[in-house]
């Protein structure tokens, strides 16, 4: 399988670098099984993120039916103020939908070997384009309600695995997807040693649609 | 003043990306309304579609609609229409409702306030 990293045009690094480090650590515990990628929406090359000019490059484009994992990150920039006058984080997000990666990623939900998983304004920016209809997802707190808005179940939680698609709340939740990720593509065993490796453990349940459905307490 | 729903309407609703013209029609008599609203890259479906006279001759109406372009979003819709102007609140979704002014298009058979691509 491969890993593959999305990088757009003000992205946000760590959304980037923190499931890029630990996926790439989980699989040399795993003696190089799998591959991880920065890859660009038309092409290899450099892509600036959306902080101080950062930037990271794509070494090649996005193969959209790749079996294994297609990350989707946020983007970074202002937060507030009027949407017609300053470029906001939901602005850059909705930006994406006049891109090819809407019809890309649709691909990816397609093919039955790929999972498609999202840090911060990821899910956002896929919501946006129409791709998580009646789907059940996360993205940063200050967008939950936008994100609810498009037609998505939004649950609380610091990763909300809904099948193939996977997605994670705040920037450093990136972390706690990509262990998840791990622990569920190749067993705990494989986290928890990258958890060690990072000196980071993972906060909160991830939800999942299985199990009993608690009731309203 | 006489209170026109069914009418047609242009407004400028605010969305979390900025700001959306529509041209908003709701047909139909009291108790079975429908319409739709026409943007710049579609025409969506007014949903539960109600009109409740007030004691001024106004009519409060309320409607629901989910748009796809320029962005996947589901809006609530209360207004207070008054002669041929229509005042309210647009909410998308959970987020904070604002407020509009909807007006009569101009001229029969005007054009919309915006173009259409192509």
């Amino acid at each position: 399988m491969t890993v593959q990293i999305v990088l757009f045009d003000g992205f946000d690094p760590l959304d980037v670098i923190a499931p890029f480090e630990v996926l790439s650590a989980g699989s040399d515990a795993l003696g190089g099984a799998f591959d991880v990628r920065l890859v660009g929406i038309d092409g290899p090359g450099p892509v600036r993120s959306g902080t101080r000019g950062l930037q990271l490059r794509a070494t090649a484009a996005l193969a959209p039916e790749e079996p294994g994992v297609v990350l989707v990150p946020g983007a970074s920039g202002p937060v507030a103020g009027d949407p017609d006058e300053v470029d906001t984080v939901p602005v850059l997000l909705a930006r994406l939908g006049g891109t090819a990666l809407p019809d890309l990623l649709r691909r990816s939900f397609a093919a039955p070997g790929t999972l498609v998983a999202t840090v911060c304004g990821g899910s956002l920016a896929l919501a946006m384009a129409g791709l998580l209809e009646g789907r059940t997802a996360v993205t940063h707190h200050l967008g939950n309600a936008v994100l609810e808005a498009t037609g998505v179940h939004v649950v609380e939680a610091r990763v909300v695995d809904d099948g193939d698609l996977v997605s994670s709340g705040g920037v450093t939740s990136g972390l706690d997807l990509a262990l998840h990720l791990l622990d569920r593509l190749h067993g705990p065993r494989v986290a928890h040693a990258v958890e060690r490796l990072f000196e980071h453990e993972r906060r909160g349940t991830v939800w999942r649609a299985v199990g009993a459905d608690p009731r309203p307490v | 003043m006489t209170t026109t729903v069914p009418g047609s309407w242009d407004l400028l609703v605010r969305t979390p990306v900025g700001r959306i013209e529509a041209r908003v029609t709701i047909t139909g008599t009291a108790g079975a309304l429908t319409g739709e609203a026409a943007g710049r890259w579609e025409t969506v479906p007014l949903r539960d579609v109600r009109a409740e006279p007030d004691a001024t001759g106004s009519s409060r109406v309320r409607w629901r609609q989910s748009i796809t372009r320029p962005l996947r979003l589901d809006l609530e819709f209360d207004v207070v229409v008054t002669g041929d102007v229509l005042e309210g609140t647009s909410r998308p979704g959970p987020l904070p409702p604002t407020r509009f002014t909807g007006r009569p298009p101009a001229g029969d058979g005007g054009d919309p306030p915006y173009a259409r691509p192509g």
